[in-house]
């Protein structure tokens, strides 16, 4: 009888461990599926406050890759385009109709005034890519049981923020808490996912907030009305005649 | 032009009404004080509205138009005028596009002076001017994703089939190791008949020229350069010009941009007597140095300051402008800027009673 007890043991553990020994890599391989994709048409809007004061901009994004095309509709900047192809990044000015290539220090500044940089925006490349990272826990966030996973830039990949801890949410596998954070240690931004939606058989967030923790009273909520993957794009699309 | 102004209120309110018309109102008040301390103000008036029309079968048509009232001091008689920005047709195919009409025809290379544009003056110092709005005709061929040529015959005069009033320029575009490269040619009309232009062009430079610009990055630092030849049947010169610009965050978040560049220009083919008398050089001078700069720090999200300045370092007089934007509650973009003109008497930038010591401008802008 014992020595049936002690098989019978031995054949759960093999059975069970494999369930409680997810790796980093597959977590995060898992986030990717959902949340990176190849091409994508979206419709988005990010909303800028500050105290009393808020600020709309309202998007249209073309990505195929690590091409990516943005049109501005909102009054304020409407026309106006970015068009990111690798590194290059090209401003189109309604106004004048003249298409200018930005230097690439601008890529880590705020895109047109908000918490969000023109990388945070525009950077079409893989989590797994960009960082390494490490499974530290698992917490509760909102209610969804989380993986917290750390993640460290990779020497030489030109990231916006050093260090970023992430709450993946063990279910659906998609980002609900991220932390952003200086070389220093500093906290700089935290974005919070309020609502994912599963669209086209992938959980996506499709409502985030990003605090900037160095400003009081500050905050960028980016709310994505539509989106389809997987669209086909034309050719000629991410090209500098097609910014006029 | 009352009638004009006021069918072009009525049509512009319908399609505002029908959300396929957008633009800009602005109301800019301006004080100026004067070499002898006394100050002058005035406001302008203007509303910029443009109409959204969707492509049809691939091909845009573009609306844009000013309407706005007149310095009163110098055009006390005129209530409201109307300046049409664009009104063009661009018709785009697989392998060209051609616009015609009404259109903006701006070189930029990201330079706050352009001295190789096809308007000269229409940008300086990331302000754009009128200048640049012309009735054309353009032709563009893509050649990839980031190259391109076009040609253009523009009408500066008006619409005339005489060949030396039209206004010609081609420009090749074209991308090599992360930079961006143009190659342009302009020729001005050759206007004799002061009736048709008061300053014909070709007395303040040679109706020609040939240049070359370039954009990139070296590491961090944005560059940027131009080399123009200008020229024409008796007189040639050159100039150069040299940029950079950097941004970085200041305490984690706060952008702050820098950007300088230095422009020079042989004066030679000037007349001595008009060297001396409009540019306030000394007869032996014939290179005019310019060096500019700028400095852009955000605030906050919703304001930022800058401070530019252009410096004459042939007299070292300069040009100061410190430029405070805010956006206000209800989307209203408030601007305060200023022009200090500093330097001893009978400098470039102090040529004497003329000129103002400074100029206050308080700006409201509302984009609808």
């Amino acid at each position: 009888m014992n020595r049936i007890k002690i098989i019978l043991i031995a054949v759960l553990c093999i059975i069970m461990i494999p369930a409680y020994a997810i790796t980093v890599e597959e977590i995060i391989a898992k986030r990717d599926n959902n949340e990176y994709y190849t091409t994508a048409k979206a419709k988005s809007e990010m909303i800028i406050t500050n105290g009393s004061r808020e600020m709309t901009k309202i998007m249209v994004s073309l990505v195929d890759s690590n091409d990516v095309l943005v049109t501005f509709e909102n009054p304020e900047d409407r026309g106006t385009k970015f068009l990111k192809r690798g590194e290059d990044l090209w401003m189109f000015f309604p106004d004048a109709e003249d298409i200018v290539k930005i230097s690439g220090h601008m890529l880590k500044q705020g895109m047109m005034g908000s918490d969000f940089s023109y990388q945070d925006m525009m950077e079409s490349d893989k989590l797994t890519d960009l960082y390494d990272f490490t499974l530290i826990g698992e917490e509760e966030y909102e209610g969804r049981q989380c993986y917290v996973i750390e993640g460290i830039a990779v020497e030489g990949k030109e990231v916006s923020y050093y260090k970023r801890k992430s709450w993946v949410d063990k279910q659906r596998f998609i980002g609900l808490k991220e932390e952003l954070y200086a070389k220093s240690g500093k906290l700089l931004k935290e974005m919070t996912v309020s609502e994912v939606d599963q669209i086209e058989g992938r959980w996506f967030p499709v409502k985030s907030l990003m605090i900037d923790k160095l400003r009081v009273n500050t905050k960028t909520e980016f709310i994505i009305n539509s989106i389809e993957f997987n669209v086909q794009i034309p050719a000629g699309t991410f090209t500098l005649e097609n910014l006029q | 032009m009352r009638y004009i102004a006021a069918i072009i209120t009525i049509l512009i309110s319908t399609l505002l009404y029908a959300g396929n018309a957008g633009g800009e109102a602005e109301l800019l008040t301006t004080a100026t004080v004067s070499d002898s301390n006394s100050i002058e103000t005035d406001i302008l008036e203007s509303i910029d509205v443009e109409l959204f029309i969707p492509r049809l079968w691939g091909h845009d048509i573009k609306f844009e138009a000013m309407i706005y009232k007149p310095v009163q001091a110098f055009l006390p008689d005129e209530d409201l005028s109307v300046f049409m920005k664009k009104l063009y047709l661009r018709l785009r195919f697989k392998y060209i596009n051609i616009t015609l009409g009404r259109q903006p025809v701006s070189w930029s290379f990201g330079a706050m002076l352009n001295p190789v544009d096809f308007a000269l003056g229409s940008v300086a110092l990331n302000e754009e001017t009128n200048s640049k709005y012309t009735d054309a005709a353009e032709i563009y061929i893509p050649i990839n994703w980031n190259s391109g040529l076009s040609a253009i015959a523009a009408f500066p005069y008006g619409i005339s089939s005489e060949p030396d009033s039209v206004k010609w320029g081609a420009r090749a575009r074209f991308g090599i190791r992360g930079y961006d490269i143009t190659l342009n040619y302009v020729r001005e009309p050759d206007i004799l008949d002061t009736a048709v232009s008061a300053i014909p062009v070709n007395s303040i430079i040679p109706l020609q020229r040939a240049a070359c610009t370039v954009k990139g990055d070296i590491w961090d630092l944005g560059v940027y350069g131009s080399f123009g030849y200008y020229f024409s049947d008796s007189v040639s010169t050159v100039s150069c010009l040299a940029g950079a610009d950097y941004s970085f965050n200041y305490n984690y978040d706060r952008k702050v941009v820098l950007q300088a560049e230095y422009m020079g220009i042989d004066m030679e083919f000037l007349n001595p007597m008009l060297r001396n008398a409009v540019l306030l050089m000394d007869s032996s001078e014939t290179w005019f140095n310019l060096i500019t700069a700028s400095v852009n720090a955000g605030i906050d999200d919703f304001s930022s300051f800058t401070v530019f300045s252009i410096i004459n370092a042939n007299d070292w007089s300069a040009v100061i402008c410190p430029i405070y934007q805010v956006t206000l509650p209800l989307k209203i973009n408030l601007e305060l800027s200023g022009y200090i003109f500093a330097g001893r008497e009978n400098t470039l930038f102090r040529p004497g009673p003329v000129m103002p010591r400074a100029i206050g401008m308080l700006s409201l802008k509302y984009k609808f």
